[in-house]
């Protein structure tokens, strides 16, 4: 589903030049959920990004779904984004202006999915993740795990192919963790793919396979 | 998407509350004077535009030529009017309008005094189509006698009774019998009226000269054909005077000529040196609408700044956003969904602003609109006004947060060095506005003052009229400054034509070396006028009373001296009807406007003339006890004059209640500055908060680091001041043109000073420093631990 070959990251200021990413080849496959480990400042966020599209790579290649995007424009990248990858970040990320039904309902407004669809699809994902009474209340409003709950709600909403998770468990504690990780378990179940980077082993281990990166290096996958 | 960009942004400044609260003051009262500017400007330019067949009417203006000198004037010769109608094909009818003038009115046992009292043609109001509610238009002006009431005049005298054939006396002894009630005239006339009395009334009345000799009186207004051309019809013009006056005028060196005005000009393209008080110059109209669009400018300023300092915070929303799949535009759109629902509510918040503060507004600006008049048009100048503001307020940060990657959702970005550059220039901008308006009000202040103190040339402290509103002979005088000299704490009584610092009416002399008439002020007096003025004699001597000598002999000023250009003025020759004999010079005073330069002037005694009439008794008191000084001096005027009211004035009243007037352009303009000025300061208060705010890790860390609290305030008050003086050293030089140019309309003018600069400078940097004191005292004195915890 995802195929990055060669795929090289560097950031660039001034005075300063970092290779956050060096040639990692890897490959990602329908429905598989994946965990990416590695020490701080490895190079898994700068993974995630590109592998969810939000930034293009300084070489290599990077086929999403058959094609090659690793060129595309920002333009074309939110379009193939929008409709096939959801996030979810360690921190929440929701919208403090937005209640939790419209949080949940934002990824399908710029889908521009009929109004009739959009309430039905956010009232059916709200119900499934048993959040549907607290669709009124506001992010403040809420704790931390039924916030990351709401966060995965957005995600799947619509549908995608793919969940990108940036240390989903990284701001819980260890029971509201357990519970967002059984969810992502049983997205992956349903047919959803995941990539999920994460520092936590336990975590880790709800993935079938786990990619380790060293220095924007690839070391290790385990299956 | 409409609905929800709505109710976001309504979230978005419900949950920045201090950010709107900060907005909407800017934004509000910058609106509110934006609005009432625009709201007057439309008044101003729609003067006179709604007479019958308007575009067909004329006045004919005058001009008056002796060599270089020249005079213009809105006001014709009575004839003048009927002899080009009867003379002149093309002309289809004319009507007189006088002046406008206070007139006193007995009406039973009360006096009450008419503002705006003119006379008319009988044709006056179905020439300017003025509605009648009592009375027949064509008739209510046909007889001598009859005089036509405002509605609001009609109820002001008569109350619920009808006025129809009530009779109104004068104090002069004229009696009028009220004919007609006309709607009040619209706020957009130059013909504005309390009464109208009918123009025949003066054709009755003894004293009253309506021949070409008579002096330009009245207001003509001719309606051409319809197929007539101004242009070529003004030609016919120097044909027609020639025989009518100018062959005489030529004599004396004079030579008339008329123009025609459209009527929709007079108001804003009319600057004759004597026209209708209502007129104004369009570049005062510029000044305050160029004052207006500065205080718009500052508010939507305050927004930018306070919207792109909070814009980091909300780099990351905007960019989860852009990873839930917003496009640009639609990031965009909603930016500016927030700052146009905030300017409407802005708007609504200046309408009711405005709806409670323009009757104060009008006072100052001298207008007399009522929001009533065009509620459309109000309305739609404000909905307009509003969502310019929150497109132009809105442009900028909506286009700097939808050109926001979407990685900058999960890196939280925040602003570059370009965009600081750009705030801070914008907090320049304001200071620089700030300094310039605030030297401008100290400069006003300066002028005002320096009027106040100015020496006149006669003593204005102890010095008080009697005005004589129907005039006395000398006789009739007598009575009454004999009595009043018996009062001791009076020291000198004059009686006089007219009073220094009122303006002074102008004859026709012929001056010893000089070939043609020249037009010069005189005041008729008495001996003892320059005593009791204290106005200081440098040549010659003063009047000695009733002696032949004085008669034939004038007394003159230094400027008429200069003007003839008498090396030794004793003894010289001023010729008008006989011949007069100067016999002093004196200093000269001001005894017209201070925006004039002081002009030739004569004073006369005329003892042996029964018939002229005096219109002031001048009294120079040696007492501070005013109101017992009043008491007597009443006591003696009810005594000798029982059918004339009393009416005293001290000239420092006077003089000060006329200056006051003469600001009242200043006083707008301060108003005006003012507010521009508390904008933006509320601006920087904000922004300061924010960037303190934003600065919180910043001095978080330094404090962990050993920066004690002063250190602190000195790191977040320096960039500030460094702003201020850039916006200062800018504003220098603009002030300096500003006030020069200001100043070159005042005849006697105070200096621009260096401290004014530096006052306004300092003054500018202490509203600074106050507005971000206390946000930088707050941060400073915080706890570390605090500010750092949030990371």
């Amino acid at each position: 589903m995802i195929q990055t070959i060669e795929l090289t990251k560097v950031f660039r200021t001034d005075e300063v030049e970092t290779t956050a990413l060096n040639k990692v080849s890897l490959w990602i496959k329908k429905g598989e959920f994946a965990a990416i480990m590695g020490p701080s400042g490895c190079g898994k966020s700068t993974l995630l990004t590109l592998l969810g599209l939000l930034d293009n790579p300084t070489s290599g290649q990077l086929i999403f779904d058959g094609k090659e995007v690793s060129k595309y424009s920002e333009k074309q990248r939110t379009l193939l984004r929008k409709s096939n990858i959801g996030f979810v970040f360690q921190s929440f990320n929701l919208i403090d202006e937005l209640n939790v039904f419209e949080n949940i309902e934002l990824p399908l407004l710029y889908q521009k999915v009929p109004v009739a669809n959009r309430k039905k699809m956010t009232e059916e994902v709200m119900e499934r993740m048993s959040i549907s009474h607290r669709r009124k209340h506001f992010p403040q409003q809420l704790s931390g795990g039924q916030q990351q709950r709401v966060a995965i709600c957005r995600a799947v909403v619509g549908n995608p192919l793919l969940i990108l998770a940036d240390e989903p468990t990284g701001n819980l504690d260890s029971a509201n963790g357990e519970d967002v990780m059984n969810l992502l378990k049983q997205l992956n179940s349903e047919g959803t793919s995941i990539v999920m980077v994460t520092h936590s082993p336990k975590d880790a281990s709800y993935a079938g396979r786990i990619i380790k990166l060293f220095d924007g290096h690839l070391v290790a996958e385990t299956e | 998407m409409f609905k929800l960009q709505l109710k976001l942004a309504l979230r978005h400044l419900y949950r920045h509350r201090s950010f709107t609260f900060i907005n909407l003051t800017g934004l509000s009262l910058g609106l509110a004077a934006f609005i009432y500017v625009l709201i007057l400007v439309s008044h101003e330019t729609r003067f006179d535009n709604f007479y019958p067949d308007g575009n067909r009417i004329y006045r004919v203006s005058s001009t008056l030529e002796n060599g270089d000198k020249r005079m213009s004037s809105g006001y014709c010769n009575a004839p003048a009017g009927p002899a080009l109608t009867a003379e002149i094909p093309g002309i289809e009818s004319f009507c007189r309008v006088s002046a406008e003038n206070q007139q006193k009115m007995r009406v039973g046992t009360d006096i009450i005094t008419t503002a705006r009292f003119r006379y008319a043609d009988k044709n006056f109001f179905d020439f300017f189509g003025f509605k009648m509610i009592q009375g027949d238009s064509g008739r209510v002006l046909d007889q001598p006698g009859s005089i036509v009431l405002s509605r609001a005049e009609a109820i002001r005298i008569f109350a619920s009774k009808n006025p129809i054939g009530q009779v109104i006396k004068t104090p002069e002894g004229m009696e009028f019998e009220v004919t007609g009630v006309a709607e009040n005239p619209p706020a957009n006339t130059h013909l504005v009226f309390d009464a109208v009395a009918s123009y025949l009334t003066l054709e009755n009345r003894p004293g009253i000269y309506l021949g070409w000799d008579g002096g330009l009186t009245f207001l003509t207004y001719i309606r051409l054909g319809s197929a007539i051309d101004p242009v070529s019809l003004a030609q016919k013009f120097p044909a027609f005077l020639e025989e009518k006056i100018n062959k005489k005028y030529r004599s004396a060196g004079w030579e008339m000529s008329l123009g025609l005005q459209p009527i929709r000009d007079i108001h804003l393209n009319s600057h004759l040196d004597y026209d209708c008080p209502t007129n104004r110059s369009k570049s005062n109209l510029l000044i305050i609408t160029t004052i207006a669009f500065l205080i718009l400018i500052l508010a939507i300023i305050n927004y930018i700044n306070l919207s792109t300092a909070i814009a980091f915070t909300r780099v990351r929303e905007t960019g989860m956003r852009k990873i839930m799949g917003a496009a640009g535009s639609q990031i965009r759109t909603q930016i500016l969904a927030e700052s146009v629902v905030l300017s409407l509510i802005a708007g609504l918040v200046s309408i009711i602003l405005l709806l409670i503060f323009y009757p104060m507004l009008n006072l100052f600006t001298r207008s007399d609109f009522t929001l009533k008049d065009s509620p459309l048009l109000i309305a739609a100048i404000s909905i307009l006004a509003a969502l310019l503001t929150g497109f132009t307020a809105g442009f900028g940060p909506a286009w700097m947060l939808g050109r926001q990657k979407a990685m900058a959702g999960i890196q939280n970005t925040i602003m570059g060095r370009r965009r600081r550059f750009f705030r801070n220039g914008l907090v320049s901008f304001q200071f620089f506005t700030a300094v310039v308006l605030i030297s401008t009000l100290i400069l006003i202040q300066k002028q005002n003052s320096f009027v106040s103190q100015m020496d006149l040339g006669f003593d204005r402290h102890s010095v008080g009229s009697l005005n004589v509103s129907k005039g006395f002979d000398l006789k009739d005088a007598g009575l009454v400054t004999d009595e009043l000299k018996k009062i001791p704490e009076i020291a000198e009584v004059s009686v006089s034509s007219e009073m220094p610092g009122a303006g002074v009416t102008s004859n026709g002399y012929s001056l010893e070396g000089k070939e043609n008439i020249e037009l010069i002020r005189t005041i008729y007096t008495d001996e003892n006028f320059l005593n009791c003025y204290g106005i200081r004699l440098r040549k010659g001597r003063d009047f000695r009373g009733t002696t032949a000598s004085d008669a034939s002999g004038f007394i003159v000023n230094q400027a008429l001296v200069e003007f003839a250009g008498w090396t030794d003025p004793i003894g010289k020759r001023i010729t008008r009807n006989q011949p007069f004999e100067v016999i002093g010079v004196v200093d000269d005073f001001h005894f017209s406007s201070l925006y004039d330069p002081v002009t030739p002037l004569i004073i006369s005694v005329n003892p042996r003339s029964d018939s002229w009439s005096y219109y002031f008794v001048n009294i120079r008191f040696n007492t501070g006890d005013m109101a017992g000084l009043l008491n007597k001096v009443r006591a003696v005027w009810e005594k000798t004059m029982p059918d004339q009211l009393f009416e005293f004035q001290f000239l420092d009243d006077y003089l000060s209640t006329s200056y006051q007037s003469l600001g009242q352009n200043q006083k707008m303009i301060s108003l005006f500055s003012l507010l521009a000025v508390l904008i933006a300061a509320i601006g920087l208060f904000g922004l300061s908060a924010f960037i303190t705010v934003s600065r919180r890790k910043e001095i978080g860390v330094r404090k962990v680091n050993g920066a004690t609290s002063g250190q602190i305030m000195v790191l977040l008050n320096y960039r500030m001041v460094r702003w201020v003086l850039i916006g200062f050293i800018i504003a220098c030089p603009v002030a300096n043109y500003v006030m020069d140019r200001w100043l070159q309309s005042f005849a006697y003018k105070t200096g621009i000073a260096w401290w004014i600069f530096l006052v306004s400078g300092a003054m500018v940097l202490v509203i600074g420093v106050l507005t971000v004191f206390w946000e930088s005292y707050r941060s400073a004195r915080r706890n570390p631990v605090e500010t750092l915890r949030y990371e």
